[in-house]
């Protein structure tokens, strides 16, 4: 194992103990759905605000992860679109434009200051729809990494 | 202002294709100041309620388009945020 494909399995690792994180807020704000935004607990609101931090942390640290095969696959690794457009060739994302629209999203409101409390629900209910595609991105490019580099959560029996 | 006719055509086209004809948009903040350089392109858009993801879809063409970040503000005629007075007494309609 290379220094950077070294690397690259520690990022993998920490995306698995970040998905765990994730799913457990994921799961706890999907049964507050339909969120009604008067009504929640000091509890509910700690949920929810964890839940934006961790699906902002995963999708930084999956593109991270992203961009270090990119290196190892020796291809241009700037402007990030690039990582994109080269994570769409491998078919590991759908699409950067979906990508883009997912990071647009954990940025365009913040909690602690919106009022307008039917914005703030359809803000969590699209978070909460775009992390199990997150999932499946991280999966494809665990898949990728198994096949590629031997490394990874299915390196010693690839599902395909 | 800096900002070219093409520029100004690209706003105002991806602005009326998301948000439709009715829609109108300002241009405010440093863009409109001739001795500054850079910086964000920062539009206020006033029209009936949106979806959030439309928003941001049209915040996403419009950066990629123009290749500048883009902070767009989307707000309904009747409102009465400081930052919707500040953007259209201050600001430019496109």
């Amino acid at each position: 194992m290379t220094a950077q494909t070294d690397l690259l399995a520690r990022k993998l690792e920490h995306l698995r103990r970040m998905r765990t994180y994730l799913t457990y807020s994921h799961d706890h704000v999907t049964q507050m759905t339909p969120i009604n935004w008067s009504q929640l607990t000091p509890e509910q609101h700690q949920t929810l605000a964890a839940f934006r931090v961790r699906f902002s942390d995963f999708q930084e640290q999956l593109g991270k992860t992203m961009r270090a095969v990119v290196i190892e696959e020796e291809q241009a690794a700037e402007p990030f679109t690039a990582v994109l457009l080269y994570m769409e060739k491998l078919a590991i994302i759908d699409s950067k434009d979906r990508w883009k629209e997912m990071r647009e999203l954990r940025n365009a409101i913040n909690p602690e200051y919106e009022e307008d409390s039917a914005r703030l629900a359809e803000f969590f209910d699209e978070l909460a729809r775009a992390t199990p595609q997150l999932f499946v991105w991280q999966e494809n490019l665990e898949h990728f990494c198994s096949e590629t580099y031997s490394i990874g959560r299915y390196r010693e029996s690839p599902p395909r | 202002m800096r900002l070219t006719l093409e520029q100004i055509d690209i706003i105002t086209a991806n602005v009326h294709h998301y948000f439709g004809h009715g829609a109108k948009v300002w241009l405010f903040g440093s863009r409109l100041k001739d001795n500054r350089r850079g910086g964000d392109v920062d539009l206020y858009v006033e029209t009936m309620p949106q979806a959030l993801m439309q928003e941001l879809r049209c915040k996403i063409t419009l950066s990629d388009a123009l290749d500048i970040p883009v902070d767009l503000i989307v707000r309904p005629p009747d409102n009465a945020d400081p930052i919707a007075r500040l953007a259209k007494n201050e600001g430019l309609r496109l």
